[in-house]
């Protein structure tokens, strides 16, 4: 209906519509001696006369105004491209005693699972747990076994059956409690309880007792006693030496007996310990708040609050850590860590230490070709792990042996079984299992889910090559990934890493490589490497107590595994952490990834352009 | 009306169960939850426990009804299903999945809402513009901007905005969420420009080829030979027909509101759901990651029934159709 009101003036059709006001809108054609012409190329024409003549504006206007535009768009682009200071913002006061105040500030990338000591067993959790727990035991700088909430170290009878721990009696709980062989006693039975689900039990499995009362049968652990209020024994079924250093793990951090109560109601766990702070807040996702714990057993100069942010992704952390805002940073990518490597304003900041930690290619020795074990040893001869090193911005150690160096055991580097990059011995071993040519097919290497694993699995496709083995590279999710690898006759071969719990070699060699963590669907030893002479000397090293004799033993176990190649050992990480130069006490500790129970902080913070630039001392 | 809102509602309710049910039996086809969840150390044993503790040792099929709530539960006494309004717990955050949400639903909200708003004002004003403009560089400036904010990645644009404006200009906060209510404002506004600009591209170009055409109809040229200014027919009688497209397109958008927008929260370090669901992915925390599931297929349906109210309300043409 609305056309039948339209002015023909304003129809399309129309060729004088130009010359009316609002025609251009409209789109109207200008009359013009175009005939000769296409039809196409005279609409085109026509609609550029008619936009030109419509704007009254030359093509040459059109080009200023366009370059005009583009240059204000790469202004707006990178005109904010300004330099950032590449030194810390802020210092120290200066002061050489540690004093207590201020607020510290870390973070992680993810969420923190849980804080209940008996289940947590990731890292993240762990970092808060220890502000608020403490455990029975604990692990010094060197990774000895020191006094924790004991007294001193337990004393082992004579028949080397019982551990007795004399608890202090200065403690508090949170709660209020003071800590005592009953409310530890209660803690420990909800760790090994089985609807607890902890992952603790697998240490206290020498337990008397222990077995009858997760099978219900018995509704009392026999090797868990009260000799008096602050003293407790721990009984046996069999000498294991490695047992106190269980008690050293978070899971047997004793939780207050109110928390316990509750939790017991169906309550979700409070967090009630005898650690030096308290949580204050956790809104979950964004950061858990802890303030200093007034009753702590043992006063020292610490900040008066603890802020750890969760789901600090690693770009964001850098930015954040360089602006202030975070007092540590631990995650970086090649490019940062050399920026902060070599920057001299940080350098002093920046703290590097081997991981006790082992990472390498896993065979699965029943499987072909790995089944022979010299296609295994031709495989960890042909890895050059110094160009992978190099590649990976030196962020790790190339390290052909089961043990890391800091643990009891560990081979000299220099020592021949190590396993080390010779592409001769490769082939010759190659050559010795029946394929001098080279393998005539390929092998799937399964690799998880990050970027990293990507990388690693290209390096060993190029390496591996060279003696003729020709991978096929398989990624695979985090869930089929764990599920898969750990059964039996599924998965040939794929990269694996694996952390010490506390620092003795029978954390590492126990569920890696002793025939005893086979299972059909559920192996912790995921090479199925069976060796019953290794396994034998696993069994004998916890009945040893003699440090010596059980160091030579362990070593002597590190040996064969590195000849018989159940795995291509290939590195010990790196742990890079920087520090803003008012946080000081940092220590590296061999167990716990990030001791931040002793830091200090050197208040007020100056900015670093004021006065003399520090030296940045810890 | 009714009727269509019966009907509508009915086989939005069929949609969700659909999609829920669907996931339910992906998830426990691509592996086993309680390996994803206590890794590589676990033991037989401990492996064992947990799936007990969590019913996962039981045939699918059981486990299945009893998430429906049409058996009873494992772990409480009675029924502890969807359809008695449980979502279950996390495997592997030690919380229910209920109180999870009801953190982080809001927080993804709020983004979703600012990032929406300003798509809604940019694009839609900008859209008029362009579509109204007798200036062609005008136009051609205003296309080049809805080129680049479609071609552009938002990781890429994150970033730039990231590193530029946060971290070096200290215009914004250098992401995360902040601790007071004004503080959370403050951290999303980063994020919901970036997200908000990206996306307003799209109702621009829409926008703008809408008003071209309503300018070339009848109608406006009516209007304008019956004296109406160009200026008000295009800010009075253009917008309300103009933004009808706008309409299903935000209905469409609203499960985005929801479910969280998974790059931005990644790169903003926003505590948000999106970024949530991943991480519940990758640890096949199936509960969590059926309840995300849930909620998103939720709004999905939601969105699309709003978006066919809203056009019945504002365009009496849909309403006689």
């Amino acid at each position: 209906m609305c056309s039948t009101f339209a002015p023909t003036s304003l129809r399309e059709d129309d060729s004088s519509a130009a010359k009316l006001p609002g025609a251009c809108l409209l789109g109207a054609r200008l009359p013009g001696a175009q005939g000769g012409l296409g039809l196409a190329r005279r609409r085109r024409l026509d609609a550029y006369t008619a936009g030109a003549l419509c704007r009254g504006e030359s093509r040459v206007r059109r080009l200023v105004r366009s370059a005009a535009s583009g240059a204000l768009l790469v202004l707006l682009i990178f005109g904010g491209c300004r330099k950032v200071a590449d030194h810390p913002l802020f210092r120290g006061a200066g002061h050489q005693e540690p004093q207590a105040g201020g607020t510290f500030r870390f973070y992680h990338e993810t969420n923190v699972r849980t804080l209940d000591p008996h289940v947590a067993y990731d890292e993240l959790s762990i970092m808060a747990l220890r502000l608020v727990y403490e455990p029975l035991l604990n692990f010094d700088a060197d990774g000895e076994l020191i006094a924790g909430l004991a007294e001193a170290l337990p004393e082992l009878s004579e028949d080397g059956l019982s551990y007795r721990l004399r608890l202090r009696q200065d403690v508090m709980f949170q709660d209020g409690h003071a800590l005592d062989a009953e409310a530890v006693r209660a803690s420990l039975y909800r760790m090994l309880a089985p609807k607890t689900g902890s992952p603790a039990t697998e240490f206290f499995t020498k337990l008397r007792g222990l077995a009858a009362f997760r099978a219900g049968t018995s509704k009392e652990i026999e090797g868990l006693v009260i000799e008096d209020a602050h003293t407790l024994r721990f009984d046996l079924r069999e000498i294991d030496v490695a047992f106190p250093f269980a008690l050293g793990l978070t899971f047997t951090s004793p939780i207050a007996p109110t928390a316990l109560a509750r939790a017991a109601a169906g309550e979700r766990l409070p967090p009630l310990g005898t650690g030096p702070y308290r949580l204050e807040q956790w809104e979950r996702g964004v950061a858990l708040t802890f303030d200093v714990n007034a009753t702590y057993h043992t006063p020292a100069a610490r900040p008066e609050r603890m802020v750890f942010y969760e789901n600090v992704p690693r770009h964001l952390a850098i930015m954040r850590f360089r602006n202030g805002e975070l007092d540590v940073l631990f995650s970086f990518s090649p490019a940062d860590a050399t920026f902060f490597r070599e920057t001299p304003s940080w350098q002093p900041q920046v703290h590097e230490n081997v991981e006790a930690i082992i990472g390498g290619i896993v065979m699965n020795c029943e499987l072909p070709p790995f089944d022979n074990v010299h296609v295994r040893r031709a495989v960890a001869f042909a890895l050059n792990r110094e160009r992978w090193r190099a590649a990976r911005g030196n962020s790790f150690i190339a390290w052909g042996q089961p043990l890391p160096p800091m643990l009891d055991g560990s081979l000299p580097p220099e020592h021949p079984s190590v396993q080390r990059y010779n592409l001769d011995r490769a082939r010759a071993e190659l050559a010795k299992a029946g394929f001098p040519d080279g393998l005539p097919y390929p092998i799937e290497l399964w690799l998880g889910e990050s970027p990293g694993a990507q990388v690693s699995g290209q390096f060993a496709q190029a390496d591996l090559a060279k003696i003729g083995i020709k991978l096929e590279l398989k990624p695979v999710s985090f869930a089929v990934f764990i599920e898969e690898t750990s059964k039996r006759g599924r998965v040939p071969m794929f990269f694996s890493a694996w952390g010490q719990d506390f620092p003795d070699a029978s954390s590492v060699l126990d569920p890696l490589f002793h025939s005893r963590g086979i299972e059909s669907d559920e192996s912790q030893n995921r090479s199925f490497y069976i060796n019953d002479t290794v396994s034998r000397m696993l069994d004998q090293a916890h009945l040893l107590r003699d440090p010596d004799q059980r160091e030579a033993l362990y070593a002597a176990a590190s040996k064969i595994i590195a000849e018989d190649a159940p795995w291509a050992f290939l590195y010990v990480p790196l742990r890079m952490n920087a520090y803003q130069p008012y946080v000081r006490n940092v220590t590296h500790h061999p167990v716990w990834s990030h001791p931040y129970e002793s830091v200090w902080l050197d208040l007020p913070r100056v900015p670093w352009t004021q006065g003399r630039a520090p030296g940045g001392a810890h | 009306m009714v009727e269509h809102l019966i009907r509508r509602t009915a086989y939005a309710l069929f949609i969700v169960w659909a999609s829920v049910s669907c996931v339910f039996f992906l998830m426990y086809a691509v592996g086993d939850p309680a390996a994803a969840t206590l890794g590589e150390r676990a033991s037989a044993e401990q492996l064992a426990n947990f799936r007990a503790q969590h019913g996962l040792d039981r045939p699918v099929l059981s486990q299945y009804l009893t998430y429906i709530g049409v058996r009873p539960c494992h772990v409480r006494p009675g029924y502890c299903g969807l359809a008695q309004g449980h979502l279950g717990d996390s495997l592997r955050l030690d919380a229910t999945i209920a109180s999870v949400f009801a953190e982080r639903i809001p927080r993804t909200a709020l983004l979703g809402a600012m990032a929406t708003l300003i798509e809604i004002i940019i694009g839609v004003g900008l859209g008029l513009w362009a579509g109204a403009t007798r200036r062609r560089w005008v136009d051609s400036s205003l296309l080049t901007f809805a080129y680049l904010g479609i071609s552009i990645p938002t990781f890429v644009a994150g970033l730039i905005a990231l590193d530029q404006l946060a971290f070096r200009m200290g215009l914004f906060p250098v992401g995360g969420y902040g601790e007071t209510p004004l503080d959370h404002l403050k951290h999303a506004l980063l994020p919901s420009l970036v997200l908000g600009l990206l996306g307003s591209a799209t109702y621009l170009r829409l926008v703008r080829s809408e008003t071209r055409d309503l300018l070339a109809d009848e109608f406006s040229r009516m209007l304008r030979s019956l004296g109406v200014s160009r200026r008000r027919l295009t800010l009075r009688y253009l917008p309300r027909l103009a933004i009808l497209p706008v309409i299903t397109l935000l209905g469409l958008h609203l499960p985005a509101l929801v479910g969280g927008a998974v790059i931005t929260e990644t790169i903003f370090g926003w505590p948000g759901l999106g970024r949530l669901a991943v991480e519940a992915i990758y640890n096949l925390d199936a509960p969590l990651v059926l309840a995300v599931v849930l909620v998103a297929s939720m709004a999905v349906q939601a969105g699309n029934l709003l978006a066919d109210m809203a056009l019945h309300l504002l365009d009496p043409r849909v309403a006689r159709t």
